[in-house]
């Protein structure tokens, strides 16, 4: 039996002994469930490799809560007030709301960048009022989950749905357990944004995932402005 | 007071055909422009309705008019000319307006030009009647 299935994020198996831990399961003490990312992860639009090392920062030695801690204030920073946590191999997975975004990547305004249906204009001008009344009106959305793992992964052959990827924020811990979190950095760790783009084609419709997405992961992150705040890339 | 009956159905005639031309051109550059997405059947389907009736009426009496069976020397009561006039122009607007205010209402398009039927319904009655008691009450 596979030790990480696919599919819904699960709760953690209660631990057989709380004290070991083995190179493939991770398991974690029964006062700290946190739920399982689904693994290996949905495919996504695209990704993106950063540096846990520059993401650390400062020489010493580092554990997975300062990786949680740097992007958190790098989140933060940017508007990004809700996220939440799941396990995964050997490692924890970020999930970020989802979010409306421009043609180009960058972030909408609020309230309209936490909206999940393409709504009226908010800024008039004469050159979008024409846009909107005479081009179709299509949503981008965007949803990212920084998974850092020691562990090499690939991605499902599958995506996911927009409905299913908004219910991980909800699924997932408010915050990182400790058991995660005092898990030491070594060189093996890596952290990897793993973009979901999904696009509505108007108001009203339903909003796919893109596959691939139309941006690179990197310049999702640097629309985002997250590439130089989480330390860029490795 | 009485006004002849053939300018006043020439004027009619300009307004509504002006007004359906731009509401035509309108959803033209919206198909053209993948507005509708996959619903353009459903967005001509709205529009056309609202105009066609009144459009035919008027080419019908124009047409009447060539073939002489006219109003040639007809009067019409000033008060039903204004009102024939104020009701189409105003039945005009109401078709333009949801159409217009597709890019500021958070409605879907289409949405909102099927919501817009619950005024414009009522409102196409009351054009047809206005109009077609300004042709009877046509009098030499």
């Amino acid at each position: 039996m596979l030790p990480w299935g696919c599919g819904a994020p699960r709760e953690a198996a209660p631990p057989d002994d709380p004290g070991s831990q083995t190179t493939d399961v991770m398991v974690l003490p029964s006062e700290e469930p946190i739920p399982q990312f689904p693994w290996p992860p949905p495919r996504a639009s695209a990704t993106a490799a950063l540096s846990c090392a520059r993401i650390a920062q400062g020489p010493g030695q580092h554990n997975l809560a300062d990786i949680d801690t740097r992007l958190s204030e790098a989140l933060e920073s940017n508007g990004y007030t809700e996220k939440s946590y799941f396990s995964v191999p050997a490692g924890f997975a970020m999930v970020t709301r989802i979010e409306q975004t421009e043609e180009d990547g960058t972030s909408k305004a609020p309230p309209v960048r936490w909206s999940v249906d393409v709504g009226a204009l908010q800024e008039f001008s004469l050159n979008a009022y024409l846009r909107a009344l005479f081009k179709a009106n299509p949503g981008f959305y965007r949803l990212i989950v920084f998974v850092v793992t020691s562990k090499p992964f690939a991605q499902k052959k599958t995506g996911v749905e927009r409905d299913e990827a908004m219910s991980w924020l909800a699924e997932g811990a408010n915050t990182l357990p400790s058991s995660i979190g005092n898990l030491p950095l070594t060189g093996r760790h890596s952290c990897t944004a793993l973009i979901y783009e999904f696009e509505q084609p108007g108001a009203g419709k339903a909003a796919a995932l893109k596959q691939p997405g139309r941006l690179p992961g990197r310049t999702h992150l640097e629309k985002a402005k997250l590439w130089n705040a989480m330390g860029g890339g490795r | 007071m009485k006004v002849p009956m053939e300018r006043c159905q020439r004027n009619l005639a300009i307004l509504w055909f002006v007004g359906g031309g731009i509401l035509l051109i309108l959803l033209v550059i919206q198909t053209m422009g993948n507005h509708y997405l996959d619903k353009d059947n459903e967005a001509w389907g709205w529009l056309l309705p609202n105009l066609l009736p009144t459009l035919s009426l008027i080419i019908g009496v124009l047409m009447a008019d060539t073939f002489g069976r006219g109003s040639k020397g007809k009067q019409v009561d000033t008060f039903v000319y204004r009102l024939a006039l104020a009701v189409s122009v105003v039945y005009l607007l109401l078709v333009l307006l949801p159409i217009l205010a597709q890019p500021v209402v958070s409605y879907a398009p289409l949405d909102l030009l099927k919501r817009s039927n619950l005024w414009l319904g009522p409102l196409q009655g009351l054009v047809s009647a206005t109009i077609g008691a300004f042709f009877v009450k046509a009098e030499k």
